[in-house]
């Protein structure tokens, strides 16, 4: 995928707009990042670096990986 | 392309919502089932129903660990899914951020686009257009004692959602661990209606707000009956929450998550309660579900076909028991475990339809 923008937010805006729901499978309402969701700029993760605000050079390469998230969850009263 | 996957009418349809996604069992005469699925494969389905009012959309709960929650749905039963155009998001600005989906609930007959849904953190959302665009009702949003609203082991969830069939402005909503509320102009505002329920976990055992209701169910035919199965007991109301009357009884024990009607007998209640300390399970070594014939004044085991033995420790969640609209009524329950098992002469006697399969969220039936 393509996209622009000068950082890592303005580039999920623009993947929204080419493919809407992109932001909202990315970002919590909040604005922040889903837990199990890492962005990396070459090989740091933007949480690392400024998170959604980490300014992207032009042509850059942006990865979006998923957590190896094991353990459970209780659903109950 | 996959052929369309086509049913007799009458066809019995059960909404099975586990931790690895949702299953279908059918069954034309309710001896013999097919099990199918899963579909929505890697979601967590805490509630699925068939809404029948217009013709037939499935709508499912599916709660993701990696990308969120949305509720889909599917024309063709199960067999592809669509995501709505605008899902359940709470505004940005508001620090709310949508959790898990708790339940799907269509809304009255009069307004056949209108879908309710509940969710953690505890809120509740509308669609008018069948499912593709999700709006925040903002009177219970912004409730002036919600800062003060705890959450129940399983989330501050939004579980429970009962339409008054008649009276279109009045509905009621239970949530985990905050209480009943109703509504009597539309969803503007919202007043507790926990009068008479115990919450045996706070220091004021009969506070305003604060009850851990698991499951609220309204009487069919009489908008002003409701019943629910607390943390701390089994109670029912005559006139729409303004108090409620303990009817436990005979029940062994204080504690349990499900509840179901009998459509036809609204009198006959089932629920199953389990110990609440030591692992939430079956009391003995008999798994039982509970029936109620008369309201709760009496509660008889049922237990023939269900299973017995030192080793037997099922649970059954919130929405784990489901009743069927036929005569006589079908009664199922699901587990915690992975067990399905069905009745087809009300509860008289059992058989497990389904084994081995993820932990079971819910349970909805349907007669196609």
């Amino acid at each position: 995928m393509h996209a622009d923008g000068a950082t890592v937010r303005a580039i999920i805006h623009d993947l929204d707009r080419q493919y809407p729901g992109m932001r909202a499978a990315l970002c919590e309402e909040t604005g922040n990042i889903r837990p199990f969701v890492n962005i990396f700029l070459g090989n740091d993760n933007i949480r690392d670096l400024h998170g959604l605000e980490t300014p992207v050079p032009r042509d850059a390469a942006i990865h979006v990986l998923l957590s190896v998230a094991g353990g459970d969850e209780i659903q109950g009263g | 392309m996959a052929t369309r996957r086509r049913y007799p009418k009458g066809t019995v349809m059960l909404a099975a919502g586990t931790k690895r996604g949702l299953f279908l069992m059918t069954s034309r005469d309710r001896r013999t089932w097919k099990t199918e699925g899963p579909s929505l494969v890697g979601q967590r389905v805490y509630h699925a129903t068939l809404d029948q009012r217009n013709g037939a959309r499935l709508y499912a709960g599916a709660n993701g660990d990696f990308f969120g929650s949305a509720v889909r749905y599917s024309d063709d039963l199960g067999q592809t899914w669509k995501d709505p155009e605008a899902g359940i998001a709470f505004p940005e600005g508001s620090g709310l951020s949508l959790k898990n989906i708790w339940i799907v609930e269509p809304g009255r007959a009069s307004e056949p686009e209108t879908v309710y849904c509940g969710v953690d953190p505890a809120a509740l959302f509308v669609s008018h257009d069948r499912g593709q665009r999700w709006t925040l009702n903002q009177g219970l949003e912004g409730h002036p004692t919600r800062q003060r609203w705890q959450p129940g082991l399983g989330g501050l969830c939004l579980h429970s959602i009962v339409t008054d069939p008649a009276n279109p402005r009045r509905m009621w909503v239970a949530i985990s661990a905050v209480g009943v509320m109703r509504t009597d102009d539309g969803g503007q505002s919202w007043t507790f209606c926990n009068k008479g329920t115990r919450a045996d976990f706070l220091p004021d055992k009969y506070p305003e707000f604060g009850q851990c209701v698991h499951r609220l169910l309204g009487h069919p035919a009489n908008p002003d009956i409701l019943f629910q199965q607390n943390h701390c007991s089994t109670y029912s109301t005559a006139n729409a929450g303004e108090a409620w009357t303990e009817i436990r009884n005979n029940l062994p024990s204080d504690f349990g998550f499900p509840l179901a009607i009998d459509p036809h007998h609204p009198e006959t209640l089932y629920t199953v309660v389990e110990t609440q300390e030591g692992g939430r399970t079956n009391i003995t070594d008999q798994f039982t579900v509970y029936r109620s014939e008369n309201a709760g004044h009496r509660w008889e085991r049922l237990t023939k076909g269900l299973p017995k033995g030192p080793n037997v420790k099922l649970g059954v969640l919130r929405h784990g028991l489901a009743t069927d609209p036929l005569k006589p009524s079908g009664v199922y329950v699901g587990t915690n475990t992975g067990q399905l098992f069905a009745s087809r002469d009300r509860g008289d006697s059992w058989k497990m339809i389904a084994d081995f399969l993820p932990p079971i969220y819910s349970v909805s039936v349907a007669v196609l």
